[in-house]
């Protein structure tokens, strides 16, 4: 045998085996691929769940009587987007938060908010255009403050009449670009009451509002009590070093009585350790494990 | 030479083998979504909400989703992590402090025989199909550039995660369900990741530290329709 006819018989061989190699390969990952799916599929029956699924707390309403119209609701966001936005509103029935707001939805332009359909004040609002857009850059919360303040003014009924301080915090969110957060709490002689409260989203790097929260109107609470916690009478040295030098707590009773819920007790203080269980909207003490519920009591 | 080129051919052929075998896609496209919680750990809480929140709307987005409870088997959850679209960690986390910042986190459900480090994360063959990560624990949007192999963001964008959503304070058990289930409804109502993060808090009446996401790498990333990452 020539040694040409030996190269040529080496290419032939090695030809096959790499047929050979390459049919395994894409057999071998495929078989892989399909036992791996059949094994993550068993080792889940194995994982018991014992979640339960999320109860929708939000309805659409198709009879919009006693509300503010469509249109309405529509001029009030032209007020603050400007026009040229054509937003299909749907009337909503927040049951949770018993309120009842026309919501409307633009995903694809980034830009979504939630009128009150009793009153026609601005719940929520974001746009994310404004996230981008160019501006002045925000040096400092003095200056982030004095936006939010000319802002919230310029909408709804502004914050005259209203008991409050305001707090202006910085966000780094990487990719996401510079923020600031600036949030007027609602208070009850000095002590905060969560439910109340309006924040205002900045760029930091261009001064544009795009985002706006005001649950202010939506949750009128009732201020029940006032309980004081000592923080030398917490045992736990990580709960202790985390309670804020004045721990006083607010008891709040939020009338929910929806079929979905029930009524609830809840209180309600930032930082304060009160925990609550999310699946039963009940709220529980973190010192003692204590399930707050009918008397409101500790 | 013939050997040579016989060699070659099968080192180029079983490098595409075991890539192809290590990071499959799935059609749907794979979720894995985690959530721990103890009361015997050392620490208090129940993270688990933070995953089981998030079901029903990732879900519908159309990946095939799982939920996985105080899953022990640290191994499975690298190897489909490398299978994954989406990602969630949803628990305790082990804080690493120096010059008195926190500078990283690892993932710590050692309770259950699951501790995941920055570096085990890197040290993982390939992360390029995970579209996005999201680890709801404290701390686990940390990133000083002096200590870069502690922070877990870090990691999942160098690994090539499209978008990694984390946070740079301490969370509170309250909101982890609240949070999650707001934000994951937001990108299966069309919005980008950071405008689902925005929207989200907007939305919750107690923050618990969820108000100081941070994203890593594509913040305008839509998660709807499921796909994996480019």
């Amino acid at each position: 045998m020539g040694v040409n006819q030996e190269v040529k018989k080496m290419r032939v061989i090695s030809k096959i085996l790499l047929g050979l190699f390459i049919f395994g390969i894409f057999s071998g990952a495929l078989v892989i691929g399909f036992s791996e799916k059949e094994y993550r599929a068993s080792e889940y029956t194995k994982n018991v769940k014992t979640h339960q699924p999320m109860k929708k707390a939000v309805v659409s309403l198709e009879d919009t009587t006693g509300f503010i119209s469509h249109d309405e609701a529509e001029k009030k966001l032209d007020e603050i987007i400007g026009e040229g936005v054509n937003f299909k509103a749907t009337l909503l029935d927040d049951r949770y938060n018993k309120k009842i707001y026309w919501s409307f939805d633009n995903p694809k332009e980034g830009i979504s908010a939630k009128v009150d359909a009793t009153n026609g004040e601005l719940i929520q609002y974001y746009n994310e255009r404004l996230r981008k857009s160019e501006g002045s850059e925000v040096s400092n919360a003095n200056n982030a403050i004095e936006i939010a303040e000319s802002y919230v003014t310029n909408i709804d009924k502004g914050l005259s009449g209203k008991d409050y301080f305001v707090d202006a915090k910085f966000y780094n969110r990487q990719d996401a670009g510079k923020e600031w957060i600036v949030t007027f709490q609602g208070t009850s002689n000095g002590v905060p009451v969560l439910p109340n409260r309006i924040k205002v989203h900045i760029g930091a790097d261009n001064g544009k509002v795009f985002a706006y929260s005001n649950y202010w109107s939506v949750v009128n609470p009732e201020i029940l009590d006032r309980v004081k916690i000592k923080k030398e009478e917490v045992t736990n040295m990580q709960k202790r070093d985390n309670l804020p030098k004045t721990a006083e707590l607010v008891i709040v009773y939020k009338s929910i009585s929806e079929d979905d819920f029930g009524p609830v007790w809840k209180l309600l203080y930032p930082d304060s350790r009160i925990y609550p269980n999310g699946t039963e909207i009940v709220w529980i003490d973190a010192e003692n494990g204590k399930t707050v519920l009918e008397s409101g009591m500790l | 030479m013939k050997k040579r080129y016989i060699m070659g051919a099968m080192v180029l052929f079983s490098s595409l083998f075991l890539s192809t075998a290590s990071a499959a896609q799935y059609n749907p496209p794979w979720a894995d979504l985690y959530g721990y919680g103890c009361v015997l750990c050392g620490y208090d809480g129940d993270f688990r909400a933070g995953a089981t929140a998030a079901e029903t709307p990732v879900d519908n987005m159309g990946y095939d989703t799982f939920i996985w409870e105080n899953y022990g088997n640290e191994a499975n959850i690298k190897n489909w992590l490398e299978s994954d679209a989406i990602f969630l960690y949803s628990g305790h986390a082990q804080g690493w402090t120096a010059n008195g910042n926190i500078i990283g986190i690892d993932f710590d459900a050692n309770y259950y025989g699951v501790y995941i480090t920055p570096s085990e994360i890197r040290s993982l063959s390939d992360l390029g199909d995970l579209r996005f990560a999201a680890a709801f624990s404290c701390w686990s949007g940390v990133y000083d550039p002096s200590y870069s192999s502690y922070s877990m963001a870090k990691a999942f964008q160098d690994e090539g995660t499209d978008a990694y959503l984390g946070f740079t304070d301490e969370l509170y058990q309250y909101a982890f369900g609240d949070f999650s289930g707001k934000f994951f409804t937001n990108t299966d109502n069309g919005y980008t990741v950071s405008g689902a993060a925005t929207k989200a808090i907007g939305d919750m009446w107690l923050d618990g530290g969820f108000d100081t996401w941070t994203i890593f790498g594509n913040s305008n990333l839509k998660l709807d329709p499921a796909a994996y990452g480019s």
